[in-house]
């Protein structure tokens, strides 16, 4: 909790910082009630190896994403198209295709239902935040990437979460779609997208959420005066 | 839940047959297309749902999502794959195939594009057994893909294949009262053309490929062969020859016999304020990049441009400052030349278009159109202010906007939703100079018949757009203009300050700026030289390049094309019509009236050299899509690129010769690292003139960088400072590495000839190059050329550049923010002649 006061969001109404303060302090006490949410801290050098591969991004996604949801029983994918949708084979039913369709299943699987939202309102937000990562952030282009760290920073400017005030499979996913984009931002990009690194380094710390992917790292205090525009 | 919904846009079909079929309680408003509810997304974005809690949804089919969700249905993972399937599949597929057969009119491939996604919705839905696609009655993903698919399944010019269960599917589910209370609603038109508003301002698909030049100069490596290595470096050895001259200026220059005669125009700034940074690199600056470049090049070229002098806005600016329009021309004249002349902007004439040659072009061109029935006569309805007694013309008035109802709408265009009005149009209109509400009086005009000259016009664009280098902006939005069909336009004001036109009946009348205007390109070269003919009625021999913002393409495809047309007199057509985007100031706009941004007349003051400025907004240009001016990025790309990169590299090749070689280019004994380095520059050099030959400034910028930083990572490895102090070997090895090195120095003097003249010519100077040196190797194809022989004597050797520190970046960036020093801001708006220009416009008009 210190780590968020500490940081120096100037720009933040006060009102804002309680209900983040509220919201990590409900995710502590979630926490304390959850087994096997421990992360490893670093995947095997042989799972890493694959990360360069770009075919293979989704499966290590939904492979990372399984752990998370502490599922035991993996499942197998195979990819399809130009694009390398994932697919999900399915013994009990037709395969499932899709990044968003099958992530979501993984969640039931996991009856972890409230990763998905935790009313009507709030799944019609993750699904929206699931849509705009395919459709918007995968494949973008330079130009884009501006464009989208600038909405979604401007989107987070007064929340802890894509959606409502628990983290969500939106987080999670977004989270993994953008790594590669925060990795390559300068220090001082990193705070002009503020609230976006904000959100991000929240989520990378997030237990069980990482697996696959290198920390980056956030420096705390601003050592470009009044970056923001 | 409030949703919120425009017309002709397939999305808005999908939430509003949602609501309809679920019955779920829901206030509906229907906005026009521009109006932004989604706050934190950069365009606006259509449907958007407001939900109870205040979240915002903007995406369509998380809507319906939630309208299922509300109305009692699960939502499945069958469903949630369709879903899915629409949005990242079939979308990108359909939008551009909509793009192809409602803008281009192509449907048939418009029908090639869906058959790949139709045939797999067809194979899913024939191998059902269930009457929708995932069960027995609609759920949400029937309404999501039949309302995606509606405008090209219910129309039935578009092929897309027999698809039996596809439709079967597709009007069941159409059936429904919910699917046609929508399309009602929303696409009102019923067939494709309901859509084109909309089409046209999403961004285009971009599946097409771009052209074969490189898009990405920066960190693509270029792979070279063992042979074209060698040949580099046969011809680098070469050296200069001796037939090469130095290229000489002639006044005035006229098109020649079997040379590339070039007549290159920028858009006429207009002359009653002061050019902030995205007038001049729209205009002024591209124009001259790509002239001097073609001077060097060895073309015949000449480069015109002018201030644009006629029309309300200078009536409006003399009413304000209290002067005559003369007076404010020449006040302005001067302010612009001087802007100009500090940003070395080489014209080869700065005129003006209020001159006697003005008056006798323009009037000639339109007899021409008079005599051949290209003009006709109507009465106008136009605004008259009883008060000030007179027709308010154009910018004279101000109103709320009849479309979007913005409300400093002026008579004749809206800033904000870019649609072009007629002043009776407008609501609640104001007189601008007393501001009372003008009553509607009929005034007699002259038309310029424009659908009269249209086939005419057809064919020389098919031309000229598949031969010249026309940016794709241009093309689109002369394209569009094409499409929507042509009207006649009026060419004639009540004004004063205007050139005549020459009917006795019509005393009392100028000719409208825009069809005044252009012809100020002939009538400034017309000052130039009495032999401006050879340059502008003499299409054989002469190309002409014309550059300018995106506002002002139309005008200059279309309009000015049509009445040159018009006149029969074999006047000289555009050939290349190069537009640029927008360049924003961080990230907001210039606005002289809120007194944000850099105007030309600071520039200097700010302290930074003027070639840093036309290095930044060239390496800024807004080529292909808007750009932003910031002062943090100013000063990281003049550290990082000029300082530590360019600056660095050209000065350690210097050095070195006059430090270890008393000033003396040492004895050069190739190796093959040398080579390689030789074989890489002429690459970079040839990519620089293939891109600047197509007018792709900013690309071409970045060549002349990655060769300093080839050059830097040469010096870098080979650590001639080391060997220097070395054994023979050693010193013979530094020797040959400061002689390729200083020789790059060079050939970097002469392409940055183009973009920093002065720091160019000081190169120059510091290397004692010889004079032909640049014109040598940017001839032809470009060759990269020891122009610098052993035994050549250099002069004295000193940095170029400057580190911007951040505090002084800062302070420019708090001055130029905003309110500069305006105290009476709020109170301007309020003040009846308004100075506020067009924020959006940077061209001219």
């Amino acid at each position: 909790m210190q780590l968020f006061v500490s940081r120096g969001f100037s720009s933040i109404r006060p009102s804002v910082i309680r209900s983040r303060l509220f919201s990590a302090l409900a995710r502590d006490t979630r926490l304390s009630g959850l087994a096997g949410g421990v992360a490893e801290p670093f995947p095997p050098i042989s799972e890493r190896v694959l990360l360069s591969s770009c075919s293979k991004m989704a499966l290590r996604e939904l492979s990372s994403l399984e752990k998370f949801l502490g599922l035991k029983k993996l499942n197998k994918y195979s990819t399809q198209g130009q694009r390398k949708v994932p697919v999900l084979q399915n013994n009990s039913g037709p395969s499932l295709v899709g990044l968003a369709t099958i992530s979501s299943h993984l969640v039931h699987e996991a009856k972890r239902r409230e990763l998905l939202g935790d009313s009507a309102e709030q799944r019609a937000v993750v699904q929206q935040w699931l849509e705009y990562r395919l459709t918007r952030l995968d494949n973008c282009s330079k130009d884009e990437i501006k464009i989208i760290l600038k909405e979604l920073n401007q989107y987070l400017v007064d929340k802890v979460y894509l959606a409502g005030n628990r983290i969500t499979l939106a987080d999670v996913l977004m989270y993994y779609g953008i790594h590669h984009i925060i990795m390559e931002l300068a220090v001082q990009q990193k705070e002009k997208y503020l609230n976006v690194t904000r959100w991000f380094d929240h989520i990378q710390h997030y237990p069980g959420v990482r697996h696959h992917l290198p920390p980056v790292v956030v420096l705390r205090n601003r050592v470009y005066p009044s970056g923001h525009h | 839940m409030k949703l919120f919904v425009n017309e002709g846009n397939p999305q808005c079909v999908k939430v509003l047959a949602a609501l309809e079929h679920t019955a779920v309680q829901c206030d509906v408003q229907l906005l026009s297309q521009e109006e932004r509810v989604v706050s934190f997304l950069s365009r606006p974005v259509l449907p958007a749902g407001l939900l109870p809690s205040g979240q915002q949804l903007f995406s369509a089919n998380a809507i319906c999502q939630y309208l299922f969700e509300v109305g009692g249905k699960e939502i499945t993972d069958t469903s949630r794959q369709l879903l899915e399937w629409e949005a990242t599949e079939l979308q990108p597929v359909l939008l551009q195939a909509l793009h192809v057969a409602v803008l281009q009119g192509k449907s048939s491939e418009a029908g090639t594009l869906l058959k790949k996604p139709l045939s797999w919705l067809e194979q899913c839905l024939s191998g059902k057994s269930t009457q929708f696609l995932t069960a027995e009655t609609v759920e949400v993903a029937d309404i999501v893909l039949w309302a995606a698919l509606y405008p090209v399944l219910s129309d039935s010019a578009l092929e897309a294949g027999e698809l039996r269960s596809v439709r079967g599917w597709f009007e069941r589910v159409g059936q429904l009262p919910a699917c046609t209370t929508a399309v009602q609603k929303i696409l009102p038109g019923k067939d494709l053309k309901a859509l084109k508003n909309f089409l046209q301002k999403q961004p285009a698909p971009h599946t097409q490929q771009k052209e074969n030049l490189p898009s990405e100069t920066e960190g693509v490596e270029h792979v070279m062969t063992a042979e074209e290595i060698e040949v580099a470096a046969q011809a680098w050895t070469k050296g200069l020859a001796e037939c090469h001259d130095a290229i000489e200026r002639k006044n005035p220059v006229l098109p020649e016999e079997g040379m590339r005669n070039v007549l290159v125009t920028s858009a006429l700034p207009y002359v009653n304020n002061v050019p902030h940074l995205g007038n001049i690199i729209g205009c002024v600056l591209s124009a001259d990049v790509f002239s001097r470049y073609g001077r060097l090049r060895g073309w015949n070229l000449l480069y015109v441009c002018g201030t644009d002098e006629y029309g309300t806005a200078t009536e409006n600016k003399a009413l304000e400052e209290g002067l005559t329009p003369q007076e404010i021309c020449d006040k302005y004249y001067a302010v612009h030349t001087a802007i100009y002349k500090w940003f070395q902007i080489d014209f080869d004439y700065f005129g003006r278009t209020t001159t006697q040659q003005q008056t006798e072009i323009a009037q000639n061109i339109f007899f021409r159109l008079h005599e051949r029935g290209f003009l006709h006569e109507d009465t106008v309805e136009q605004l008259c202010c009883e008060n000030c007694q007179r027709f308010l013309a154009d910018r004279f008035v101000e109103g709320v906007c009849p479309y979007c109802k913005y409300p400093e709408a002026r008579g004749d265009q809206c800033d904000k939703c870019g649609r072009l009005i007629n002043a009776v149009e407008l609501k609640d209109p104001q007189c601008k100079v007393c501001g009372q509400t003008p009553v509607i009086r009929t005034s007699k005009h002259l038309f310029l018949d424009l659908p009269k000259l249209e086939g005419e016009l057809e064919k020389w664009l098919e031309q000229s757009l598949n031969t010249g280098d026309w940016t794709a902006n241009a093309k689109q939005i002369t394209r569009s203009w094409i499409r929507d069909g042509l009207k006649p336009r009026c060419i004639t004001r009540d004004l004063k300050w205007g050139t005549p036109v020459p009917l006795p009946e019509y005393s009392g009348k100028v000719f409208y700026v825009w069809f005044d205007a252009p012809i100020g390109y002939l009538s400034i070269t017309a000052n130039y030289t009495s032999e401006w003919e050879k340059w502008w009625k003499n299409p054989q021999q002469v190309e002409l390049y014309n550059f300018m913002a995106k506002d002002n393409v139309p005008f200059h495809s279309v309009v000015f094309p049509c009445s040159l047309l018009g006149a029969q007199d074999n006047y000289t057509l555009v050939n290349h019509l190069i537009a640029t985007e927008y360049l924003n100031y961080e990230d907001t706009k210039f606005s002289k009236s809120r007194g944000v941004g850099v105007f030309g007349d600071m520039a200097k003051d700010t302290g930074i050299p003027s070639d840093v400025w036309r290095f930044y907004l060239t390496y800024v240009r807004p080529e292909g899509q808007d750009s932003s001016f910031s002062w943090a990025d100013l000063a990281l790309k003049n550290n990082s690129e000029l300082l530590n990169n360019l600056g660095n590299f050209i000065n350690r090749a210097g050095m070195f010769v006059s430090k270890f070689f008393n000033g003396c280019v040492p004895e050069i004994v190739l190796q093959d690292e040398d080579k390689r380095l030789i074989a890489q520059v002429s690459w970079e050099l040839k990519q620089y003139i293939e891109l600047l030959d197509k007018v792709r400034i900013r690309d071409a910028l970045k060549c002349i960088l990655n060769i300093s930083r080839h050059g830097n990572q040469y010096i870098q490895s080979n650590e001639p400072w080391k060997k220097i102090k070395g054994g023979d070997e050693d010193r013979k090895r530094a020797g040959t590495v400061t002689g390729v090195s200083v020789n790059v120095a060079c050939l970097l003097s002469a392409m940055l000839e183009p973009y920093m003249p002065t720091v160019s010519r000081t190169i120059r100077t510091q290397l004692q190059a010889p004079d032909n040196c640049a014109s040598a190797m940017l001839g032809a194809e470009g060759c990269f050329l020891r122009s610098l022989p052993t035994g050549h004597q250099i002069g004295t050797v000193s940095p170029l550049f400057q580190k911007l520190e951040s505090e002084q970046i800062e302070t420019l960036r708090k001055k130029f923010g905003g309110q500069q020093g305006r105290s009476e801001m709020s109170t301007t708006e309020t003040k009846p002649p308004n100075a506020a220009e067009p924020i959006a416009s940077q061209g001219k008009k």
